[in-house]
């Protein structure tokens, strides 16, 4: 038991932060819902992580992802590790660093418990969380955290065990921008979906 | 037939397979993840999926962004 988590036995049980810390979560993409989400998690208490990214950090990710002008030019995840070994030193991070293709997508996430999309692309998203709804209990997807514009509210869409968060419309591929408020919030609310999940 | 979709009463005036219901009623077929009946139909089942009457569809579609 480390500092963090004796502090965060002020809010938590002993029970429920073990049962929190024998949770392993998967998330693919370490972005701008990625990058949040984990650290979320981090912070309630979640300590075994498999991330997949390939992504290296540019000054255009600076707005949402967290991340900073030092990091430019290093890989996500390496930077993420970093980070979250600040929050709480006995964090346990698996590391992909590839590009996720549906063809290899048994190699990942065998054991996780739940999986979260943080991809940019729709195609990709469909094709990740459809393939793994039934190897988790619950997948998690970021459906809609762009726009500046004519804004709809967050909301939380569940199908079968797939819980897309977002308004469900606004595509960053249409020329909405991702911005810190919206992709922060979204992180947060799917967070808390799977904090529920565990502990409810 | 009558089946829900996305919450609304929809009539089909004729038989129809998962993926004629996705293509009609989606912008982008690729971008869509279906219910039916409370899970989840994989993509490669949606052409030999027959749509049944009072069958319950939710059709999402994905956007980009993350």
């Amino acid at each position: 038991m480390n500092r963090f988590e004796n502090g965060l036995l002020q809010y938590l049980s002993k029970k429920q932060l073990k049962k929190i810390q024998s949770v392993k979560i998967g998330i693919g993409g370490a972005g701008g819902i990625g990058s949040n989400i984990v650290i979320i998690l981090a912070r309630c208490g979640f300590k075994n992580f498999e991330m997949l990214d390939f992504d290296l950090i540019e000054e255009s990710n600076l707005n949402r992802q967290q991340f900073f002008i030092g990091d430019i030019g290093t890989i996500k995840i390496d930077s993420l590790k970093n980070f979250l070994i600040k929050i709480n030193p006995d964090i346990n991070i698996t590391a992909h660093l590839v590009k996720w293709e549906l063809d290899k997508a048994n190699l990942y996430f065998k054991d996780c418990d739940y999986i979260v999309e943080a991809f940019d692309q729709a195609a990709y998203k469909r094709s990740f969380v459809e393939y793994y709804q039934s190897k988790a209990k619950a997948v998690v997807s970021g459906n809609g955290m762009s726009g500046l514009k004519k804004k709809k509210p967050m909301t939380i869409k569940k199908v079968d065990n797939i819980y897309m968060v977002g308004d469900l419309s606004t595509d960053s591929a249409e020329g909405h921008p991702p911005l810190a408020p919206r992709i922060t919030a979204c992180a947060a609310m799917m967070a808390e979906i799977i904090l529920d999940l565990v502990l409810n | 037939m009558i089946i829900q979709l996305n919450g609304t009463q929809k009539k089909l005036t004729q038989a129809s397979t998962l993926a004629g219901i996705i293509t009609t009623f989606t912008k982008n077929p690729e971008h869509v993840i279906a219910e039916v009946n409370g899970h989840i139909t994989k993509k490669a089942s949606w052409a030999k999926t027959q749509v049944k009457d009072g069958d319950v569809i939710e059709l999402v579609s994905f956007v980009g962004g993350g």
